[in-house]
């Protein structure tokens, strides 16, 4: 990436563009999805075990923020969420299952 | 909240469904064209090169190959037979070096060498390096 960087091939990206990017990246209906999955690694109970999950998720995001990497560079960090995610539509769809 | 999960499918579905050609090259470019013009947002360029450009990347980057192998294969056949034998064919970029290897077979060239990512695994090939024809870039 430094070599990349030095190169000047790229319109690095701000944060909020980062972001933006990472929106679009995972098309925008599915924002709710990956947000609440990642949320679900920090606010549930049960997930306690697994919060390393959610600070590797925050984490990814970071580093390609600071280091100004593509946006498609963190597409990999989703899985998890998208995993989580679907603990938390779950739940939501059986209450008390 | 039965509802939930289907709902959830079919929002995902259609959201994609709505995005696709911003992914997979489905339209033709005068398509995407039109289809770019309607987005409500603007794609933000992340290379400089996009700038110049009226589409991104996966759909511009589908022109120009085949004129680009043909000049190769011109400043190849103009060289002298016996240097031609020790000539490498060197892409600047992956692009380049595929093009060659892909297009150039049917104008009579060799695969390329290239150093751009995991393409240099392919090596100098039998080449000495003396005279060597550059794909793309400065040398």
């Amino acid at each position: 990436m430094r070599n990349i960087r030095a190169s000047g091939r790229d319109i690095p990206f701000t944060p909020l563009g980062y972001m933006r990017a990472q929106i679009l990246l995972m098309t925008p209906v599915t924002l709710p999805v990956w947000v609440l999955g990642a949320l679900y690694f920090f606010f549930r109970q049960e997930a306690k075990r697994f919060r390393i999950l959610g600070w590797t998720f925050i984490g990814v995001l970071a580093v390609f923020i600071v280091l100004h990497g593509k946006d498609y560079y963190a597409a990999p960090v989703y899985p998890m969420a998208l995993a989580s995610d679907a603990i938390v539509i779950e739940q939501l769809w059986r209450p008390n299952g | 909240m039965s509802w939930l999960k289907p709902a959830v499918v079919t929002l995902i579905l259609l959201g994609t469904l709505a995005l696709l050609p911003l992914v997979v090259p489905v339209l033709s470019p005068e398509n995407f064209l039109r289809y770019q013009a309607k987005l409500p947002f603007k794609i933000q360029p992340d290379e400089k090169s996009m700038l110049a450009e009226p589409m991104p990347h996966y759909y511009s980057w589908s022109f120009g190959w085949e004129e680009m192998v043909l000049a190769v294969a011109k400043a190849y056949e103009s060289m002298p037979a016996e240097e031609r034998a020790d000539t490498a064919i060197f892409g600047n970029d992956f692009g380049a070096a595929g093009a060659i290897d892909l297009i150039g077979p049917k104008y009579g060239l060799p695969k390329a060498i290239g150093g751009h990512q995991s393409y240099w695994l392919w090596g100098p090939r039998h080449y000495s390096g003396q005279t060597i024809i550059l794909v793309g870039g400065t040398p």
